[in-house]
């Protein structure tokens, strides 16, 4: 195993002893590689920060992926392409000695019936067993597809349950082997000696995670954003995939989840809604602290003048989790009784849901909205779009805590949102929320306020103080300050029941307690 | 208790809102994989917290959906089950394999044509160089199917065109400056169709396959066609404009295709596509030796193409059966993979499939090589019996490629090697033997060649290898 390996073109960092706190920015599959939310709150904190100097590790699909952001002076990049392919003849030869115990172990957890006692303190200790593996250089040639094989349809063999109710057969043991071939490859790379490691996700991020958590006993932040099991559980189950396959993959996340929660000294929620739900998840109380999404409200300036044509804007990725299709039928809602309506959509599609852009345009289409509905595409200024609507809708089923709710309200022009996530956290009394996946309530809480220029402007004017007040970026950025400072201090002591014995696995040696 | 459980007990399953609830939800409740599936559902619904509370009683949606679990039961989606289109994958199956059959038939009317010294050597090249080539941008191909969507599959092309047009280049510039400009196009069409015949695989464009088989298959069939002959240079033209014409079809393919295909072919497969280098050399080196043993056959040669056509019997015969056999097979292993419990029984299923194919194979072979030999002319010497052997070792060479679940990867080149060891060893002691000794040995190459391919997918299956062919 090497430090910083990826790719072989970083330098080790600097350690801890440095004058500036050194701070891993985990996340998958964002920044600075895609656009987006979670993008934007890590440019937000690397630039909002300059006295922290940031290792950003990318989890991302290859090694050929480019950056679309360019990072700041105080920020280098890590990138982890875990879906590199890496082909049977490519692989180094893979025999018997390279079985792991521990793989074995953790196949069995997760294809064994759902126990009444949490297992995910379990789980973490296997974890931690693969990452002692991965530094003795035995993870690697483990994790190949022959072994994987065999160690699932072992599992398999072993689990009645998932073989009866599930269906379990080998073709789910192939694509397990497939799929964990690809996502334990996280836990190969030491990121070496760092003061807090910043997971913007509880999905692969805290595989990077649980393994400088055990590796180096570093503190742990995690972000959540939108919430990862909540998404993965929408996605597998929309999915349609077998059965045996999902539940495994389900129960993989969720104890992932789980034991992240557990071993993260703070858990930092961008909305209520999301503690509630880690919470629900196992996550303890005490270690939870809000910290609201944010943005800066001079990068918004409020609207001027309003359109003269009622007009209703909607910015984001089209995807079938921002559920276009109850916006557009809600647009034919309005289009009834506003004929002069104009619905602009502002963003684009992933390759992968061109056939969900397709379905939204032959939908238009069948309830013949073709004057009405406008796919504007990308935009390059989000506060643009909103200065050219009267209004700014949100028809999305899932949602953390929207940026384009707050760059609305900064804007102040009023959101009418779906009571999804955080949303109505964020827009409080300053627009209408309505019961999600109902075209009939968006529709009629948009010709509310289309109808009643008097009542936008005074929503206007309570958004943007909302901002001022309660989402300010300089807030934000001044509480994760304080944070890291704390955290890079002597670490909390965190024990973790195993069966037989409690394992100290925080307790730091005195020589590795940091120097204050 | 833990949330991951199913509740005891309903408090409100009696009530109007829960009946309606349940209604609603039933069928996508009842597939949920537990308490936090369905409470998303129900959210993702606009049923959240705050509605649970209003219209249900429940504190929150958690709770909602514990009391909905206790009445709908979790019930598992039936595996889908799977109906193999046996008609239209055979069709691909046997048009691929025809494409290879062409290939090898072009070449070899290309030379039959070339009535000029050294018209054997540059056949040999053009072989070499294109069955070289064709291994690793098949795999490419290969990959980029699998991995590319539709519409990036143009984007897709862009790897292999690049590979391929540098590589055509340079073989025909090389034999172009030693040989002349006539034996330069003569070489590098085998290697241009090559090329066509893969980018039309990776388009998925049977038109545009079929398009790329046309003009070799013609001019084949031409000139195999008793009373009509037609004189060497219109072969010669024909085959010539065929060439520029694939190469014309796919660049404007190419040319016509938009994007850039990002992250598809990386380093790691560039690396792994070289033992099907490899590959193409073993594949090469048993058509070399094909071609250098059958130099000497006067009977053959002096009867015409039509004898030539009878022994190659146990190539087409055998292939054209075979290459159905390939996907019954792989049908019978795709299909244990859903039912099959343990890694021992799919491995049964396996092998109880391979056995099948490969007897079924063989035992084609050996019988279409029977009448082959029985219908040449009394007095043909062991050397002339050694062609229908060769086609046969060929066939199996090219059903060996789409057996395999990494195409290309071993069988192809065992059964290449085999082959081409087997040739050498039956031409050097042909001149000790007996017609019917000849004939002994050959049928043992053969018989040999066979059970090491066996061999070597027995050791797949108990490798649970032949996983890949389920993914």
């Amino acid at each position: 195993m090497r430090v910083l390996s990826v790719g072989g073109q970083e330098e080790p960092p600097r350690g801890p002893a440095g004058p500036e706190p050194l701070v891993a920015l985990v996340n998958e599959g964002t920044y600075p590689f895609h656009a987006g939310g979670v993008s934007v709150w890590c440019d937000q904190l690397i630039r909002g920060l300059p006295d922290v100097q940031f290792l950003v590790v990318a989890i991302c699909l290859n090694h050929r992926e480019l950056p679309v952001r360019e990072l700041p002076p105080n920020a280098r990049l890590v990138s982890i392409p875990i879906w590199d392919q890496v082909l049977e003849s490519a692989e180094p030869r893979v025999g018997r000695r390279h079985r792991l115990p521990a793989l074995r172990s953790l196949a069995r957890l997760l294809t064994a019936e759902p126990a009444e006692v949490d297992e995910s303190e379990e789980f973490l200790s296997l974890i931690c067993e693969l990452v002692d593996a991965a530094d003795h250089g035995a993870l690697a040639p483990a994790l190949a597809f022959p072994l994987l094989c065999e160690v699932f349809a072992d599992a398999l063999a072993a689990s009645p349950w998932l073989q009866a109710t599930h269906h379990g057969s080998m073709l789910d043991v192939a694509r397990l082997a497939e799929n964990f071939i690809h996502i334990l490859r996280p836990l190969l790379f030491d990121l070496g000696p760092l003061d807090v490691v910043h997971l913007s996700s509880s999905g692969l991020p805290s595989l990077v995670g649980m393994s400088m958590w055990h590796r180096r006993r570093t503190p742990l932040v995690v972000t959540e954003h939108g919430l990862f099991l909540r998404e993965r559980y929408l996605d597998l189950g929309r999915a349609g995939g077998r059965p045996a396959e999902t539940q495994v993959m389900l129960r993989f996340y969720h104890l992932m989840v789980a034991g992240i929660y557990r071993a993260a000294s703070v858990i930092a929620p961008v909305s209520g809604y999301n503690q509630q739900w880690q919470e629900r998840v196992g996550a303890a109380p005490a270690n939870i602290r809000l910290i609201h999404s944010a943005v800066e409200p001079s990068d918004f300036p409020v609207r001027l003048n309003e359109p003269e044509r009622p007009s209703v804007g909607w910015l984001g990725r089209i995807d079938p989790i921002k559920d276009l299709h109850t916006l557009i039928k809600a647009a034919a809602v309005i289009r009834d009784e506003v004929p002069d309506v104009l619905v602009n959509l502002y963003g684009s599609a992933a390759p992968a849901q061109q056939g969900y852009l397709r379905s939204c345009h032959d939908l238009v289409d069948s309830l013949d909205l073709q004057e009405v509905v406008r796919f504007a595409g990308a935009v390059p200024s989000p506060a643009d779009a909103f200065h050219t609507n009267q209004i700014s809708a949100l028809s999305s089923i899932s949602e953390g805590f929207p940026y384009v709710v707050l760059e609305s309200m900064a804007c102040g022009v009023p959101v009418v949102g779906t009571d999804v996530g955080g949303v109505r956290e964020a827009i409080g009394d300053a627009g209408r929320c309505v019961r999600a996946n109902d075209p009939q309530a968006l529709g009629a809480a948009c010709l509310e306020l289309l109808g009643d220029p008097a009542l936008r402007r005074s929503l206007g004017r309570v958004g943007r103080q909302r901002v001022e007040n309660m989402f300010d970026l300089e807030t934000m950025l001044a509480t994760h300050r304080g944070l890291y400072a704390e955290l890079a201090g002597p670490f909390r002591s965190i024990s973790i029941q195993t069966p037989g014995q409690t394992i100290d696995l925080r307790e730091p040696a005195a020589d590795e307690v940091p120097t204050p | 208790m833990s949330i991951r459980q199913r509740p005891p007990l309903a408090e409100h399953a009696d009530d109007e809102p829960f009946a309606a609830l349940l209604e609603r939800f039933g069928p996508e409740v009842r597939q949920a994989f537990d308490v936090f599936h369905i409470a998303l559902i129900f959210e993702a619904a606009g049923v959240n917290d705050r509605v649970a509370a209003e219209e249900y009683g429940t504190p929150d949606v958690v709770r909602l959906a514990t009391q909905v679990a206790e009445v709908a039961p979790y019930v598992p989606t039936v595996p889908h089950r799977h109906r193999p289109q046996l008609l239209r994958r055979a069709t691909d199956a046997v048009t691929r394999g025809t494409a290879f059959v062409l290939a090898g038939l072009m070449s070899m009317t290309s030379a039959a044509a070339v009535n000029r010294p050294g018209a054997n050597l540059v056949l040999l090249m053009s072989c070499l160089v294109a069955t070289t080539i064709m291994s690793p941008l098949s795999f490419m191909a290969h990959l980029l199917s699998i991995r590319a969507g539709a519409g990036n599959r143009r984007a897709a092309l862009g790897p292999i065109y690049r590979w391929g047009v540098l590589v055509t280049a340079a073989v025909g510039l090389a034999v172009a400056g030693t040989a002349g400009a006539g034996i330069a196009l003569l070489t590098v069409g085998p290697v241009l169709y090559a090329q066509a015949a893969v980018m039309a695989l990776v388009m998925q464009r049977p038109w545009l396959f079929a398009l790329t088989l046309a003009p070799g298959g013609i001019a084949s069939t031409l000139y195999l066609m008793p009373g009509l002959r037609l004189v060497d240079a219109d072969v010669a033209a024909i085959l010539s404009i065929a060439g520029i014409g694939t190469l014309a079809a796919t660049m404007l393919v190419r040319l016509s295709s938009r994007g850039r295909l990002r992250g598809w072919v990386g380093r790691l497969e560039r690396r792994a596509a070289m033992p099907f280098v490899g590959a193409g050399l073993a594949t090469s080196a048993f058509i070399g030796s094909f071609i250098v043993c059958c130099q000497g056959i006067k009977p053959l040669e002096s009867a015409g193409v039509h004898a030539w056509f009878v022994a190659a019997w146990p190539m087409f015969v055998p292939l054209g059966l075979a290459e159905m056999a390939v996907v019954i097979m792989r049908d019978q292993v795709h299909a244990a993979t859903r039912t099959a419990t343990s890694a021992a029984e799919l491995a049964q299923a396996v092998r109880r499939a391979g056995a099948w194919f490969w007897g079924a194979f063989t035992a084609v072979a050996l019988i279409a090589m029977a009448l082959s030999i029985a219908v040449q002319p009394i007095g043909s010497g062991g050397v002339t019996l050694l062609v229908p052997t060769a086609f046969a070792l060929l066939a199996l060479t090219l059903i060996a490629r789409l057996a395999d679940p990494d195409p290309y990867d071993q069988l192809a080149p065992l059964a290449s090697a085999c082959g081409a060891v087997g040739l050498m060893v039956v031409a050097m002691v042909d001149s000790h033997l007996s017609s019917l000794g000849s004939a002994a040995v050959m049928v043992g190459v053969l018989a040999a060649t066979a059970s090491a391919t066996w061999a070597v997918l027995w050791r797949r299956s108990k490798s649970l290898h032949a996983y890949r062919w389920s993914l």
